[in-house]
């Protein structure tokens, strides 16, 4: 158990610019040379991961720790995996507010702000798109539809987005489920 | 301090439980919560820590958590934001460790998971927009310059997105020393 937080630990630690290194990370360490998950799981992981919320090396801690010590190796493998980034980030915020008052340093977060914006505002393209395709190609018409009439109804009425992805997924769900039953 | 903290706690575990897709997807949703409903936090506050997250490892939804909590509410602050973070993700991971196959077959779950994957879709999407007009009507022409060419660059290239936040911080670090003299 101490080996399996100390691994996790060190992909945490090292698995910097997001899901991608992780995984990169979790193949040559886990898979590779300690061989605790089938190259086949990790496959599967990837899916579930794709599947489910979260971030993707917080799922497959919580994975991996499971199949090998149950839920304590799952609460283990998890906080192990987190505690790098949190510390660190930490830090920096920490480091953030004794610059506060450099003016260089205001004026490079002005432009960071900006780079941030351009990047989530990419990773929202992929979501939708992610979304319009996931359920197969016969259906890409249905959810383009769908995708524009949630969004006339999220934007009109601005009800609060917890609510909403609840229902409109709940209802889009259904619609889907019912469409198969009668297709088939 | 306690409502604080449960209030956090609460507000990650609906995010965190709802939000597929991972990486940046929940930040427009933590600004639009912590920002706009709460008042906790300014705009530019949580994308400073957005790129703080970015660049420490790990992934970006705990480690921008971990700076809202402490904040907010110092390290009683960090565990519950992170706790909220974490929880969603690992029970149902570990739940579906145990049933994988049974899970990934259903055609109840696949339905289920189309449907909320457009919804969240949705709501990203809005929630981005809204980022960007923010930077289109409110920045100087060097911001909308900034933003617009990391925007091209990550949906036409694969350059890794720590090295485009890099590229910018650089060129602000640069920019500002003319802009002082």
């Amino acid at each position: 158990m101490t080996a399996m937080a100390l691994r996790f630990f060190y992909i945490g630690l090292f698995s910097i610019g997001g899901g991608l290194s992780a995984i990169s990370l979790i193949q040559a360490e886990i898979v590779d040379r300690l061989g605790w998950l089938t190259a086949e799981a990790l496959v599967d992981l990837m899916a579930i991961a794709e599947m489910t919320p979260g971030p993707i090396a917080v799922n497959a801690a919580s994975f991996v720790g499971m199949r090998l010590h149950g839920i304590p190796g799952a609460v283990t493998a998890t906080c192990a995996c987190i505690l790098p980034g949190c510390l660190i980030s930490f830090l920096i915020l920490r480091a953030n507010d004794q610059l506060r008052k450099n003016h260089r340093w205001q004026y490079t977060l002005k432009i960071l702000r900006a780079a941030v914006t351009g990047v989530i505002v990419n990773g929202g393209a992929v979501i939708v798109k992610n979304a319009l395709c996931s359920g197969g190609s016969g259906l890409v018409l249905l959810s383009a539809v769908l995708f524009c009439g949630g969004l006339a109804v999220y934007r009109r009425r601005k009800p609060s987005p917890m609510v909403f992805m609840l229902a409109m997924g709940t209802a889009c769900g259904i619609l889907r489920l019912v469409l198969s039953w009668c297709l088939a | 301090m306690g409502k604080i903290c449960w209030k956090l706690f609460t507000s990650m575990l609906a995010l965190s439980g709802l939000t597929f897709g991972g990486g940046f997807v929940i930040i427009p949703l933590m600004q639009r919560r912590f920002a706009d409903e709460l008042g906790w936090l300014t705009q530019e506050e949580i994308l400073d820590m957005t790129a703080f997250a970015r660049a420490s490892p790990g992934a970006v939804t705990v480690n921008v958590a971990v700076q809202v909590g402490a904040r907010m509410a110092g390290a009683a602050g960090a565990l519950c934001g992170v706790l909220g973070t974490i929880l969603p993700p690992l029970a149902i991971l570990s739940a579906l460790s145990l049933c994988y196959e049974a899970f990934s077959a259903s055609p109840v779950i696949a339905a289920l998971l189309y449907g909320l994957r457009l919804a969240v879709a949705v709501v990203v999407a809005d929630a981005s927009a809204a980022m960007a007009m923010e930077i289109l009507r409110g920045g100087d022409r060097l911001r909308r310059a900034v933003m617009g060419a990391v925007l091209l660059l990550s949906l036409t290239t694969g350059i890794g997105t720590i090295w485009l936040l890099a590229g910018g911080a650089l060129l602000g670090w640069l920019l500002a020393g003319r802009n002082a003299s």
